[in-house]
């Protein structure tokens, strides 16, 4: 579902933030993407959904490029940031609504969708305030059901748990589990390895902009905890 | 305490005109468009210094060259107040920031002066532009002792305080009155653009009549002026009394202003976390239930995210509104005075002949003093990223930011060029025009708004007022659109062709010419290629 191959991105200045990357991500897949603080996740998750350009390399997503086909990529994945800067002049519903409209989704499917996330995620009550309203919890709530309205093929998600309630954790982690099941393949950056370890089928692990480590989660720990294995990875 | 100030001032300084920003940056775009924006600053101050000497200079010729240091002194203190108000409230009472400093170890007065320090060396610059080509062209006539130069230094800068007070206080009401609204945007804007409506149109009637003097009526002349600006503004007469030897005077000059200010800021600095919080609380009510939802069509959606964008603040709203007020009432005026006796008020008389001819331009420049489209862009900030990585064409987005310029500029201009078609009274052929100038050069405005703010982006900001009031495409949009509209209006006066209908149509033939690219070249823009 998301083939990066070589990914080299060089800030202006002359800083390259991702070097030679690649990596895969199939259908069905939990894939956590660990790194220190400056390593080149965002850099790398943000060239993947058409925040960044890129200086060489390609991304395939659903089989498409990101470079010929940003819309069609586009139009499959979902992508939630790490800090959530939504529209703070629009209620929740009426992002929602935005959302939906762009990506084509029926009233009655979105009727649905918004029914059952908003009642998970406890935020159903609120969607007819302002945003600027919310809590950075609650953002972060919406931000989750905006990116599940359309069913997306390929999630990404840039430390998805940061803010979240321990209730809003739980649903956001059998949601993950749920769309895997379905089909849909996630990637995302975290920090909370635990989490990483237990969650993901998948894991890879970059510094300084390469990727250092790569494989299924069972393989790549062998028994050991991901918070060992993160350690002795990123020492050598 | 001091100290304190001085720390966050320097922090707060360093955001203004985005000098920082270039000074470190190592994007050699950014440098380039600092770069451009200087050219464009230093060409307004240039019209500024070339229209602040003329004034000076016809007052002087006039032989009312006493009054031209109060004068100035009034008509800068007038405008650092009108410029002061549209931003104040945002400013001072802005939370952005608010809750980082307020945890620091300082004094809240410390913040409240600090965010105060921006905009006193604004208006300072502002003050220096205004009153040294001015009182320079009188010190070259008057060639006054070295007491003027000290007073006058002393009361360029103290000019700023007493603007800068009450602005904040207008805009403090305002901002309070319009949080209690429903609709406190709207609410806020109405306030803010009324006011402005009479201080400016105040300040236009506050003019000397020049017409039929002799000396002696000059004389009188000058003792009337300069009681009756005494009277709008008295510390334009404590500046003038200063300068006629009075020490009283000059304490006052310096002293009321000072104290005023002080006071101001001790009274504020009491119950500042208070008015923030309280200005700027938002009101959740909590108890939606989900309801029908409707689908629409992409550009329509795109449509009303601009709208609330743009409702979403005043200060958006009050900046571009203006000159689309202004076009309604010149146009009003035309309709009620006729063209004529507007232009003998108006002090031109000399353009009567021709002024019928120039007359869509006339009302075309307000129309393009500002779009909203020339900082549509930046008023995204930290949310660009939405719209980079939904699957929706740049060239949508674009649509829907020109299409909401052009709903909200229609209504005016409608209003306007039938009322001025009203008070002209134009034969059949150039009526056609009367409609199509203003037209073609409000869609010129609309295009060229947007180009600039796609060249010159600014999506880091902590307060809109840097990227609605200062931001560089602001500015260059507002430069091209007066060129547009001054180089055809001039020829038309300087070439006073055969066929007036035939000119019109090469000049509407050019801009759309010159519409058309921009837009092709608008449309090229990818949104991956625009960056924080």
């Amino acid at each position: 579902m998301l083939e990066i191959k070589n990914l080299t991105k060089i800030y202006k200045g002359g800083k390259e933030a991702v070097s030679n990357l690649s990596l895969t991500v199939n259908t069905g897949d939990i894939c956590a993407f660990i790194g220190h603080n400056g390593a080149g996740k965002t850099s790398t998750i943000k060239c993947v959904v058409g925040i960044h350009d890129f200086d060489k390399g390609e991304i395939y997503v659903n089989g498409m490029s990101v470079k010929e086909k940003p819309l069609e990529c586009k139009q499959v994945m979902a992508y939630i940031p790490d800090n959530p800067d939504l529209y703070e002049y629009l209620t929740g519903i009426q992002y929602l609504n935005f959302i939906a409209d762009i990506y084509g989704v029926s009233a009655a499917d979105r009727e649905q969708r918004i029914k059952e996330e908003a009642a998970a995620f406890e935020i159903e009550a609120a969607l007819g305030d302002l945003i600027s309203s919310y809590s950075h919890g609650m953002k972060q709530k919406l931000a989750i059901i905006s990116a599940l309205i359309h069913k997306p093929k390929l999630l990404i998600l840039d430390e998805p748990f940061v803010g979240l309630d321990p209730m809003a954790t739980l649903h956001l982690k059998n949601r993950m589990h749920a769309l895997c099941e379905e089909g849909t393949a996630i990637f995302f950056s975290t920090h909370v390895l635990d989490v990483a370890e237990k969650l993901c089928n998948k894991v890879v692990i970059i510094r300084g902009g390469k990727l250092i480590a790569a494989g299924d989660t069972k393989d790549l720990t062998d028994g050991k905890s991901l918070e060992s294995v993160f350690m002795e990875v990123i020492k050598e | 305490m001091i100290k304190q100030v001085l720390t966050l001032s320097k922090v707060q300084l360093k955001s203004l005109f985005g000098i920082n920003e270039v000074l470190h940056t190592k994007d050699k775009k950014k440098k380039q468009s600092f770069a451009l924006l200087s050219v464009a600053y230093v060409l307004v101050i240039l019209m500024a210094i070339s229209y602040v000497g003329g004034l000076a200079y016809g007052y002087h010729y006039l032989g009312l060259g006493d009054i031209v240091p109060m004068y100035l002194y009034t008509i800068l203190s007038i405008l650092m107040l009108v410029l002061s108000f549209f931003k104040a409230g945002s400013v001072l009472f802005s939370m952005k920031s608010y809750d980082i400093m307020v945890s620091l170890p300082v004094t809240k007065s410390a913040i409240l002066i600090s965010r105060f320090v921006t905009m006193y060396v604004t208006n300072l610059l502002f003050s220096l532009i205004v009153m040294i080509p001015g009182l320079a062209v009188h010190i070259w006539f008057a060639k006054p002792g070295i007491s003027f130069y000290i007073i006058s230094l002393m009361a360029v800068l103290f000019a700023p305080l007493l603007p800068l007070t009450i602005s904040s206080i207008l805009g403090a009401l305002i901002k309070g009155i319009s949080s209690r609204m429903k609709n406190k945007t709207l609410v806020e804007t109405f306030l803010t653009v009324g006011l402005v409506v009479v201080i400016m149109v105040g300040s236009f009637r506050m003019g000397p009549k020049t017409e039929n003097l002799d000396m002696e009526a000059l004389k009188e002349l000058i003792g009337t002026l300069t009681s009756a600006l005494g009277n709008i503004f008295p510390p334009a007469l404590w500046y003038h009394q200063a300068l006629q030897g009075s020490i009283l005077h000059f304490v006052l000059l310096l002293g009321i202003p000072a104290l005023i200010f002080t006071l101001f800021v001790w009274i504020l600095s009491k119950r500042f976390t208070e008015i923030c919080t309280g200005l700027n609380a938002t009101y959740a009510k909590h108890n939606y239930k989900l309801g029908e939802l409707k689908a629409e069509h992409v550009l329509l959606s795109l449509f009303k995210k601009e709208m609330k964008l743009y409702f979403s603040s005043s200060l958006y709203v009050t900046n571009s509104g203006i000159g689309y007020i202004l076009a309604v009432l010149l146009a009003g005026a035309i309709a009620v005075m006729g063209v004529d006796s507007l232009a003998e008020f108006m002090e031109m008389p000399m353009f009567l002949p021709l002024i019928h001819k120039v007359l869509p331009f006339v009302l075309a420049m307000p129309l393009c003093m500002m779009s909203t489209s020339a900082c549509t862009v930046s008023m995204e900030g930290k949310t660009f990223w939405q719209l980079q990585v939904l699957p929706v064409k740049a060239k949508d987005i674009y649509n829907a930011k020109l299409l909401w310029n052009l709903a909200i500029a229609a209504p005016f201009y409608l209003i306007s060029v039938v009322l001025m078609l009203i008070g002209a009274k134009p034969a059949l052929s150039d009526a056609l025009h009367y409609f199509l100038i203003p037209l073609v050069l409000l869609a010129y405005c609309i295009v060229l708004g947007l180009a600039c703010n796609l060249w010159f982006p600014k999506l880091n900001w902590d307060n809109e007022a840097q990227v609605v009031k200062q931001g560089a495409a602001v500015l260059v949009s507002m430069l091209g659109g007066v060129i547009a509209v001054i180089v055809p209006a001039v020829l038309a006066i300087a070439l006073q062709p055969a066929s007036y209908a035939v000119y019109y149509f090469v000049v509407e033939a050019v801009i759309l010419v010159i519409t058309g690219v921009l837009y092709y070249s608008i449309t090229k823009k990818e949104l991956i290629t625009i960056s924080r």
